[in-house]
């Protein structure tokens, strides 16, 4: 089967599930869109150099070798600096990427001492949205997209207020939070916002979250399983 | 951790094993033959739930492999209510074993007492 896109052949649904449908391609769209413009600390050309990285990933002769590996630490080759992004850079994300499940802290807190928090953080930010983007395609069999042209506007390389030290690796905002996942870019909120936008469309949809029973076409625990099924095959321990 | 059974939820089999295959594929290019088991699936999902339920999944199998990506490259803790709860089965799944639960054993001691903790707290204690 070939879908041509995600918001395609859904007329005919219950409106609710045509409407979460509808809304995930709106949100898909404004991530893509979104990814090819500045953030708060990479520019448009820099987070496209990331997306095609995230890809080169999956298939990588030296990530390969350290996925081999008992400790991905133990493969002492580096990748190498690539246009816009630092050999630092390109090893985050390759990381992020291909093994998620094995970095440690001693091996982001040396990473963030070169390149910053802020902007470790927004490398972890666009891989984590180019990586769904391209796995929702991957896992419906849809053709790889073309990579968007980045736009050429200036990151804004502010800090936000009201960040600080609540246990994670990076700074998030300190108020309230229902989980500590809800916060986790909160330290680039340009990122965040995209990511959050990606989270609720494709998963918790706002205050529906809090309900055990979904008005979709899969019910809360057909949902739920699928969840729990893809976190254990990555070894996620959140 | 995989399995074959169907967690006691209806279409549970197909939708874990469509899940751990699809899962795999986000990882890694497959085989050709794993992209015809998937196929295979695909159509499943879809004569089960509609193509809204399959792209219900497939959303789901996505936005998972991002929000993994998401906590483990911050080294969030897992949420102290969470980890106190959720102590009995984390054993018995292994899940324990996996490297970023180190990034909650520092707060694991008092996450382990959080009833007593919060009843203290409660009290003024």
């Amino acid at each position: 089967m070939a879908l041509t896109a995600e918001s395609d052949q859904v007329a005919g649904q219950p409106d609710a599930v045509e409407a979460g449908v509808r809304a995930l391609h709106m949100a898909r769209q404004a991530a893509r869109a979104g990814v090819a413009d500045a953030g708060d600390w990479t520019t448009g050309a820099e987070r496209v150099a990331i997306w095609r990285h995230v890809r080169d990933a999956r298939t990588n002769d030296l990530d390969q070798r350290r996925l081999a590996s008992v400790s991905p630490f133990a493969v002492t080759d580096k990748h190498d600096a690539d246009g816009p992004l630092s050999a630092t850079d390109v090893d985050v994300v390759h990381r992020v990427a291909s093994d998620p499940g094995r970095l440690t802290r001693a091996w982001a807190d040396e990473a963030m001492s070169e390149i910053g928090e802020e902007r470790y953080t927004e490398l972890v930010g666009v891989t984590a949205i180019v990586k769904t983007l391209d796995g929702f395609d991957e896992v419906l069999g849809l053709p790889t997209r073309a990579l968007p042209a980045p736009r050429s506007s200036a990151p804004t390389r502010e800090r936000p207020d009201g960040v600080g030290d609540v246990g994670a690796w990076v700074s998030q905002s300190t108020g309230p939070t229902r989980a500590n996942v809800s916060r986790t870019f909160s330290l680039v909120p340009t990122t965040n916002d995209l990511w959050r936008n990606l989270v609720d469309s494709h998963y918790s949809r706002g205050a529906e979250f809090a309900n055990m029973s979904w008005h979709r076409a899969l019910t809360r625990p057909q949902t739920e399983l699928v969840a729990a099924r893809t976190t254990a095959g990555n070894e996620c321990f959140y | 951790m995989s399995g074959d059974g169907d967690a006691g939820i209806p279409h549970g089999q197909l939708l874990g094993s469509f899940s751990e295959r699809a899962n795999r594929l986000v990882s890694a290019p497959a085989a050709d033959d794993e992209h015809e088991h998937l196929a295979s699936q695909r159509v499943q999902l879809r004569t089960a739930f509609g193509i809204a339920g399959l792209v219900e999944a497939a959303a789901t199998v996505a936005i998972f492999n991002g929000l993994v990506r998401a906590a483990d490259g911050t080294g969030i803790q897992l949420d102290e209510r969470v980890f106190a709860v959720s102590s009995e089965f984390r054993d018995r799944l292994g899940v324990d074993d996996y490297a970023g639960a180190a990034n909650t054993a520092s707060d694991a001691a008092e996450a382990a007492n959080w009833h007593e903790l919060n009843a203290a707290r409660l009290f003024g204690d």
